[in-house]
């Protein structure tokens, strides 16, 4: 278990950085919307997990803009739901991790870390693919409801 | 004539027919009628149905060799007649529509193209657009520069100059420095929360001396890692929304007339760049000091990845010829937008 270092939120933040400014000198079309828009998430998430950092929601917060970023600089019109999409999951995979606390020490702690993430991650893309955008937008406040209250509970 | 030449003469003529109305009869009831198609030029076809029309309305446009090209689309709760709009070239032979009638039954019908509708001899803008040729798509890179001395004024020479040092794509920058100093801010957050706690005993001794035992509270209360973190939470989700509109393409117009004999005017020839920014589209238009409003242009349309650029954009020229066919998409209210992709024209104004 380490705390967020500048070292640490560098090692999220440049290749992100880098990455944005190689495609978007690239020819239109290279690159796919769908991995740019998760791309820089799931780099955040594998830093996180990887490293064994407490701080995840700076590291998420790192990362969501360059999300955003991706899904209306890279994807087709009407680009605004896509990015919508995934803010909203996003917005749900940081706040469910807040309601599930920080991580405990070992490899237990990292892999109920895990499965928060993709709690509050999955099941919002999944509905968004399946019933479109709005669908996985309501799907992904949901989650971070469902969280939150079990967080109350909890500190009851 | 014989017979079995006449036979003959039957047999070659069949895949003629066949490949002008698509080799699909006609189904339901809708009908489809064009006015006045030109070549070279935006045209208008109305399909209608007694029964109503409801969901997706498509017209393809049938090449001579049989192939389909969608030319237009668009989509309807109810309506019982729909004007589309169509982009017609040389090869069109027929159009066909396909629709389902309000009762959900499907629907199609075949037009062939008037007769001389692909006859260029007697009509001098498309006959003179059917010759120029079209340059490579690659384009150039880097800032854009408001002035060039073209070389070449011959309309094959100065497309392909156009396209490699004018129509110059521009990269949209103002979101990476803001994810840059994002990631500053982001970055150095570690430094101020130490900072922060080394100072936070003396404040907290200081407070209990003074007896300040609400605001200590409500210190405590600011401390805690949940407030600090939906703090964080939503200041990334505000940086997320301000880079998200940043960084939406824009739809861009170029054109670039090119000089006339009336002109009097020789290469080299100094081209100043106009730039319109508009709400649907902007427009960059390279002219010309000393030349006459009119004439051939050529012309790009860049819309990859945004809305489309309204047809409306591309009224003023008379007659233009694209290089790949393109769709048009009809809205509710009637707005009629080229779809979302690169497209390269002559164009005569």
């Amino acid at each position: 278990m380490t705390r967020a270092t500048v070292a640490g939120q560098a090692a999220i933040a440049m290749p992100l950085w880098l990455a944005a400014l190689f495609f978007t000198y690239l020819p239109p079309g290279t690159a796919h919307p769908m991995l740019m828009a998760l791309g820089p998430l799931g780099w955040a998430a594998f830093m996180v997990i990887a490293t064994g950092s407490d701080d995840a929601v700076t590291a998420y917060a790192m990362a969501l803009p360059f999300s955003a970023y991706a899904a209306v600089a890279f994807a087709a019109a009407p680009y605004a739901i896509l990015a919508a999409v995934w803010t909203g999951a996003a917005a749900s995979a940081a706040t469910a991790l807040l309601a599930g606390g920080s991580m405990s020490a070992g490899a237990a702690g990292r892999v109920r870390y895990a499965a928060a993430l993709l709690a509050g991650w999955v099941p919002g893309c999944a509905a968004a693919m399946a019933a479109g955008p709005w669908s996985g937008v309501a799907v992904a406040l949901l989650t971070v409801l469902a969280g939150l209250y079990a967080r109350a509970r909890r500190m009851r | 004539m014989k017979p079995a030449m006449l036979v003959l003469m039957c047999v070659s003529l069949v895949p003629c027919v066949v490949a002008d109305t698509a080799n699909e009869p006609d189904i339901g009831q809708i009908t489809l009628e064009l006015h006045s198609p030109r070549v070279f030029a935006f045209n208008t076809a109305t399909v209608a149905s007694q029964r109503g029309l409801s969901g997706s309305v498509r017209l393809f446009g049938i090449e001579a060799d049989g192939s389909r090209t969608l030319l237009c689309e668009a989509n309807t709760g109810w309506s019982a007649t729909i004007d589309m709009r169509f982009y017609a070239n040389a090869g069109t032979r027929a159009l066909v529509a396909e629709a389902r009638t309000a009762d959900g039954q499907e629907a199609r019908v075949a037009v062939r193209l008037p007769q001389g509708f692909q006859r260029l001899a007697g009509d001098e803008a498309a006959a003179r657009l059917s010759a120029l040729e079209f340059p490579s798509w690659r384009r150039g890179a880097g800032a854009m520069h408001p002035s060039s001395l073209v070389p070449d004024t011959a309309p094959d020479a100065l497309a392909a100059y156009a396209m490699s040092r004018l129509f110059v794509s521009a990269k949209n920058l103002a979101p990476l420095l803001v994810l840059a100093l994002w990631s500053a801010i982001v970055m150095a957050a570690p430094v101020r929360r130490r900072l922060a706690e080394a100072a936070k005993p003396a404040e907290a001794a200081k407070l209990a001396e003074a007896a300040k035992l609400a605001e200590a509270a409500r210190l405590a209360e600011a401390a805690k890692p949940g407030r600090a973190a939906a703090l964080v939470a939503v200041a990334a989700l505000s940086i997320s929304i301000v880079v998200g509109a940043m960084a939406v393409p824009h739809t861009w117009l170029y054109s670039i007339r090119v000089p006339s004999s009336n002109d009097a005017a020789s290469a080299p020839l100094r081209y100043d760049a106009v730039t319109t920014a508009g709400m649907a589209w902007n427009e960059v238009s390279w002219q010309a000091g000393n030349a006459a409003p009119g004439g051939l242009h050529f012309v790009l349309v860049d819309a990859a990845r945004t809305a489309g650029l309204p047809l409306s954009a591309l009224d003023r020229y008379r007659r233009i010829r694209f290089r790949t066919t393109p769709t048009i998409v009809m809205s509710e209210s009637g707005t009629a937008m080229l779809v979302p992709v690169a497209l390269m024209a002559w164009g005569v104004e």
